[in-house]
């Protein structure tokens, strides 16, 4: 969009998003405890999924795995994977971003998901940036036996802005705030404390959204019957909906669903999912009014463009939504949750190593000899087939591939073992071994396709050490990668 | 000069293997040295050098831990580190040492020590990166040839099983095994799961031991005994550690193996092994190792080792005694001592002297020691009792 001094001005160019693969229904939450249950279910992520690999996981479904142009990685999180040490960084490095991008982490609020958008936009508004893939992911904890441990879910959306042409034009942005003690935690703590929900919902949700949308509906010079899509984040299964009421939106077809029913609530991710979510369905020419927060609480009016129908097909919500495995016991999701004392392994890494192989290790780059042009990993000086010596080009592997051998093991130290191992054959060269997840054991058939995706590994050096690995692609979506 | 076949082994110890719990390293390393000095009816101070096979860190560092134990002060003494042939590899460079002359009496041993450190497999953390191959353990770098064996020439679990049967029938009756009971059939298929195919029964323990051998040359030899037996083939070979990323390499046969035999064949002259070959102590650390390895050292054709085993071709009596000791399967395989062990008991059947388990007639046997995770390194030494 040109804005009225004649300059383009930023708009959302992609958007992806990610569920894990496990879902818990909530009513074994309920039958093990003895205690009313809500209907539905909520993602999981598996042990080997943090906030870092989810958001890994949204910005591949945003932008694929040619990061080509994009100038900026925010991410947005408040369970990030590090007190103290960036994720973005991490992300951007697994996407091999040009290391000239712009790289931020937006933390401490539900808000922050919405605030890093915001931002991103700005960024590219004033020329800093020429686009911003802006990531939100939450992989959160509950009080076992609490209403958060029913209603929380996990998952990540991720929001490409950029200038040109834009499948939604951002027409608008109101930005407020408001303080009082909602939900909180204190350094150090994993668990949530908060107040009374009822009256932060009442006095705070409810309020301080509806006005916010309220004065930006005004400002931006819409009136309320043009929005076709309300897309609000709040905190739990009704507030959005009270939210629509209050601004007189009677059509349900017109709020957005906020993901409780199947997803739970993906905190500062939520607002990008649901952006995801709408986008997904929306025509050309829709108004949508996203707004969402907690502390901070923002208004985005976008117009979707002609260009949403040019845009390659993707896994998003309704992809992400259908490839599921509920668990089939509230143990193994407490497992999941560190709610579960696990033997110690004794894992051993070294972060001059890991940055020493970062390109190997994070955007997976093998060699590719330039003899013999045989595509391999992990990287070496001589090539294993011709045993030519340095004369090979780095070569960025392919994320999927074929399955050419696999074996499940039970003595690898594993919370759930089998761990399952795999060899495979990537597209376009490169024989790679690696971890299976998000699989059912004993399920891998030679030759079955299978996808990468990037994971914890373990916990060696006091650090998170992430590599990628194989899963069966995830069925209900396009290939991803 | 002299070469490899004027090399002559006349004495050989070994402890019993197993969770020697009241043993530490010094304990076990001295009494195999001395078991085999004694053997060869020397003492400690006609030794002019040493080589000792130790795989892990915790078991002990650098040839010195020999010299503690036996106190053959002032006298070179090197460590070998080459996976589970370190023993193996600790022979061959006592046996060049002399074929060359520069010594004329050496001492080539191994040991291991493993069980103080838990009881879950062996440690694989730290080998190689971080995390490109976290996740891989013993059982399931060898149990990978299982999916493509199976695929290319139809083995089946039940063919692995007979290769853990006959090597505890084998070994039932060896005093110094790790085990001493035979197993069925049905035990084997039915143990819990380990690792893909490979099931508690089909794969070899966890065990503690050492081993020695005297080694000089065949003219020193003859004051000392008449029954010293000879090299008549050796042949070693490295492959890689990353296998399991090499396009080039089909896991249907233990790559080291094959090179490492052709080496060994070569040297002895052996054009027809299964008629050549007497009996072989063959690595068999699980049992699709062993059908892999009677494949690649040409006991049977490739991909015929399942059915060949089901047979009986590789029983004590059949036409290869393949494990006569009970191999690692049932004697144990504590690392740096296997290889070692291997030479004791090859050397023990050419001298008539493997009571309850002896190869009527043996006059050439073989040790063959594969290492690594997957088939890295391999070891092939032929010894004969034929002067």
């Amino acid at each position: 969009m040109i804005n009225d001094q004649g300059v383009e001005m930023a708009g959302i160019m992609a958007y992806g998003a990610y569920i894990p693969w496990l879902r818990l229904e909530r009513k074994l939450i309920a039958e093990s405890w003895g205690i009313p249950g809500a209907p539905g279910e909520i993602a999981v992520a598996n042990f080997d999924e943090d906030s870092i690999t989810m958001g890994v996981e949204a910005a591949r479904d945003c932008i694929g795995d040619d990061p080509d142009g994009v100038g900026g990685l925010y991410f947005a999180s408040t369970t990030a994977p590090y007190a103290a040490k960036s994720s973005a960084t991490v992300v951007a490095a697994v996407l091999d971003l040009a290391n000239d991008a712009a790289t931020a982490d937006f933390g401490a609020s539900l808000g922050s998901g919405l605030a890093a958008l915001l931002a991103g936009a700005e960024a590219v508004d004033s020329g800093a940036a020429s686009s911003v893939l802006v990531t939100a992911a939450e992989c959160q904890r509950a009080r076992p036996k609490t209403a958060d441990e029913q209603t929380l879910g996990d998952g990540a959306g991720a929001i490409l802005v950029g200038k040109g042409d834009a499948i939604a034009e951002v027409k608008g942005v109101y930005t407020s705030y408001d303080e009082m003690m909602g939900a909180w935690k204190l350094p150090g703590e994993t668990l949530s404390r908060e107040s009374n929900p009822r009256w932060y919902t009442a006095k705070s949700h409810i309020p301080d959204i509806a006005g916010a949308i309220k004065e930006a509906i005004a400002s931006f010079g819409v009136a309320p019957d043009d929005i076709a899509k309300l897309v609000v984040a709040a905190p739990d299964f009704r507030t959005h909906q009270q939210i629509a009421k209050a601004l007189g939106i009677k059509d349900p077809a017109k709020v957005q669903d906020a993901l409780f029913a199947f997803v739970g609530g993906c905190g500062a991710a939520q607002p990008l999912m649901m952006l995801a979510g709408a986008l997904e369905d929306a025509s050309p020419g829709d108004k949508i009014i996203l707004a969402g927060g907690g502390d901070t609480f923002d208004v985005v009016l976008l117009e979707v463009t002609d260009k949403i129908k040019d845009l390659a097909p993707r896994r998003a919500i309704k992809g992400y939504m259908a490839s599921k495995k509920n668990l089939d016991s509230y143990a193994r999701f407490l497992a999941r949750k560190d709610m579960v004392p696990v033997e110690a392994d004794e894992n051993v890494s070294s972060a001059i190593q890991m940055w020493r192989d970062r390109k190997s290790v994070l955007p997976l780059y093998g060699k590719k000899c330039e003899a013999c042009e045989t595509v391999y990993f992990p990287p070496r000086r001589v090539c294993p087939n011709c045993h030519e010596y340095d004369k090979n080009v780095d070569w960025k592997l392919a994320k999927k591939g074929v399955l050419w051998n696999a074996i499940d093991d039970n003595l690898a130290p594993n919370p759930e073992p089998p761990t399952t191992l795999t060899i495979s054959d990537l597209e376009g060269g490169g024989r790679i071994f690696l971890q299976m997840t998000d699989r059912e054991a004993g399920t891998t058939e030679l030759g079955m396709p299978v996808e990468l995706t990037f994971r914890i590994i373990h916990e060696g050096g006091g650090f998170h050490n992430y590599f990628w690995k194989t899963r069966p692609v995830r069925q209900g979506g396009i290939e991803n990668g | 000069m002299a070469d490899l076949k004027d090399v002559a082994v006349i004495g050989v110890g070994a402890t019993k293997f197993g969770e020697n719990f009241d043993w530490g390293v010094d304990d076990m390393l001295t009494m195999a040295c001395f078991e085999a000095m004694e053997d060869a009816k020397i003492e400690p101070g006609q030794l002019e050098a040493g080589w000792i096979g130790i795989q892990y860190p915790f078991t002990g560092f650098s040839g010195a831990t020999l010299s503690d134990a036996i106190k053959t002060y002032d006298i070179p003494i090197t460590h070998t580190e080459n996976y589970c042939v370190s023993g193996l590899d600790a022979f061959r460079n006592a046996c060049l040492a002399v074929a060359s002359e520069q010594f004329d009496m050496v001492i080539a041993c191994g040991v291991e020590k493993i069980t103080d450190q838990g009881g879950r497999g062996l440690p694989t953390a730290g080998f190689g990166h971080p995390v490109q191959m976290a996740g891989l353990t013993a059982p399931s770098a060898f149990g990978l040839a299982f999916p493509r064996h199976a695929l290319a020439f139809g083995t089946t679990k039940e063919h692995l099983a007979h290769v853990a049967v006959k090597n505890h029938f084998n070994g039932a009756v060896n005093p110094k095994a790790h085990f001493r009971r035979e197993v069925t059939l049905e035990q084997v298929m039915k143990a819990p799961i380990i690792s893909g195919p490979l099931g508690l029964l089909d794969c070899c323990p966890i065990s503690d031991g050492s081993a020695a051998a005297i080694i000089t040359r065949t003219d020193i030899a003859k004051k000392y005994r008449d029954d010293y037996v000879t090299i008549k083939g050796m042949g070693f070979a490295a492959y890689t550690n990353l296998m399991m990323y090499d396009k080039n390499f089909d896991y249907l046969a233990w790559r080291p193996t094959v090179k490492a035999a052709e080496k060994a064949y070569a040297m002895a002259g052996i054009t027809d092994p299964p008629n050549e070959v007497d009996l072989a102590e063959c690595h068999d650390c699980f049992t699709i190792t062993e059908i892999l390895n009677v494949e690649d050292l040409g006991f049977c054709k490739k991909g015929d080792g399942g059915p060949a085993m089901a047979e009986g071709r590789f029983n004590i009596d059949g036409q290869v005694a393949v494990n006569p000791s009970g191999g690692l399967k049932c004697f144990g395989h504590p690392i740096g001592a296997t290889g070692v062990r291997m030479i004791y008991e090859v050397t023990k059947q050419l001298q008539g002297r493997a009571d309850g388990r002896q190869r009527e007639g043996a006059k050439v046997g073989m040790a063959h020691n594969l290492g690594g995770l997957g088939g890295v390194v391999c070891g092939v030494v032929i010894l004969t009792n034929e002067k």
